[in-house]
């Protein structure tokens, strides 16, 4: 069943945080390369079997095109979730009112994932950061590399967000969020490495904190300066967990 | 009607502790205790939040004062995470601060170095390996504590308070609710009473 990662060392000299990122669509775990192109990989439930007797690792269900389409699905599943799993869960895509927010944490999750609501809801970023603490919520810089210039986007990837990396940084700052969550739409699902070292650099030199995903093979990925404090696996975990790909979607 | 109650103050996400709770087969009760903290011999207050927010709501309403009565009757508490940090006198989190808490222990509620996190996984001496999401941290000048430990976190460089204990009353930074099989033995500890004792 499920296996306990192991431990690697982190840019602090402490342990790199571990997390799975399941992308759901329609209550099915689900996979693209690119964010495009999504084959179905099992339903949730499954998903949850295989990884109910796993510790060590930190949850993030992201609703794929739930922003992009204004669906729930995400935030819909938080109950199953918490039904079966003792482990920690953050939420992401379509939360978009502080209903969203009430319900997330009402229903048990631990903490928000917010990239466009940055910009769009303020009033729930300061609802969410007032009632439940700078802790329970996360930026999302989903980042699309084009040559040397970093784009920060929305909607798995389809549209600009329209702000600067260095703006959304200062955004993040001026309202307290203290950890960003960094995914790359060139290498999701490519498992061939994470190519945004130097963004990663600028995002290190803020202080906050920061975690990774898109196209990571493992926890042990090598960095060609500071590592992040955490990596996310998408592809890989459902590789080297059993889970099994099917059609598209 | 159970023995356990988990107390709501608000936005304190009591799902987790209530699906922990029912995955060890433990039947509790969910009240704001409006109606009285009475028949109860564990409670439970969990905390995902604003430790400063909590604090508010527990001095607004007088379930500050109901619950030190209960502890002076014995009534066994367990305070999670921003839980934790309102049994300590006072807490720098949140708005309109200092403010008070239960002082059931001696020390105050302080930020993280550098006003940072503290997130992930960490080994407690006395735990195992524990899920921790935090930015503040208790720090105690209780000498009356009967339990106490600690972590050692990459995020500053003074160790981190994890859990105690004093006579009846329990705390712990870290979320036994998200902690897997060590959080499942930790919340076991305090509902048989075996709190910190090793190899139980």
């Amino acid at each position: 069943m499920g296996k306990k990662a192991g431990k690697v060392p982190s840019t602090r000299g402490g342990f790199l945080r571990k997390l799975v990122r399941l992308d759901i669509k329609d209550g099915w775990i689900i996979k693209g390369m690119r964010l495009e192109g999504y084959r179905k990989i099992c339903r949730l439930e499954d998903a949850l079997d295989r990884i109910h007797l796993m510790s060590d690792i930190e949850v993030i269900l992201f609703g794929v095109v739930d922003a992009l389409f204004g669906t729930k699905d995400a935030i819909s599943r938080v109950p199953e979730f918490v039904s079966r799993l003792r482990l920690p869960l953050c939420v992401g895509g379509g939360v978009s009112s502080t209903e969203d927010v009430d319900r997330v944490f009402g229903e048990g999750a631990d903490r928000i994932l917010l990239n466009s609501a940055l910009i769009k809801f303020p009033n729930v970023i300061e609802y969410a950061m007032t009632h439940y603490g700078a802790q329970a919520v996360v930026g999302h810089m989903q980042v699309y590399k084009y040559q040397s210039d970093y784009r920060l986007m929305r909607w798995a990837g389809r549209e600009e967000l329209g702000i600067s990396v260095e703006s959304y940084l200062m955004l993040v700052k001026d309202v307290g969020i203290k950890e960003v969550h960094i995914s790359s739409v060139n290498d999701d699902g490519m498992l061939c490495g994470w190519s945004l070292q130097p963004l990663l650099e600028r995002v290190l030199n803020t202080g906050l904190e920061v975690t990774v995903s898109g196209g990571f093979s493992s926890y042990e990925e090598q960095f060609s300066g500071n590592r992040p404090h955490g990596i996310a696996l998408a592809a890989a975990f459902y590789r080297d967990n059993g889970f099994e790909g099917r059609n598209f979607v | 009607m159970s023995d356990v109650l988990i107390l709501d103050i608000g936005r304190n996400n009591l799902r987790g502790i209530c699906t922990a709770m029912e995955s060890l087969q433990i039947t509790y009760t969910v009240s704001d205790g409006k109606n009285g903290l009475d028949g109860f011999s564990r409670i439970c207050l969990p905390g995902s939040g604003s430790s400063g927010f909590m604090a508010k709501e527990l001095m607004g309403t007088g379930l500050a004062f109901d619950l030190l009565s209960k502890i002076d009757q014995g009534v066994s508490l367990l305070g999670i995470c921003a839980g934790m940090q309102l049994l300590l006198d006072a807490t720098a989190e949140g708005v309109d601060v200092p403010a008070n808490g239960l002082g059931v222990v001696s020390g105050d509620v302080t930020a993280l170095e550098g006003g940072r996190l503290n997130v992930g996984w960490y080994s407690d001496d006395l735990w195992g390996r524990l899920y921790f999401l935090h930015g503040f941290c208790c720090r105690v000048t209780d000498n009356q504590l009967d339990s106490v430990s600690y972590i050692k976190s990459d995020v500053q460089n003074a160790r981190i308070l994890s859990s105690f204990r004093k006579n009846n009353v329990m705390g712990c930074q870290f979320h036994p609710e998200k902690s897997a099989a060590s959080g499942a033995r930790v919340l076991t500890q305090f509902l048989d009473g075996s709190w910190g004792e090793r190899g139980v």
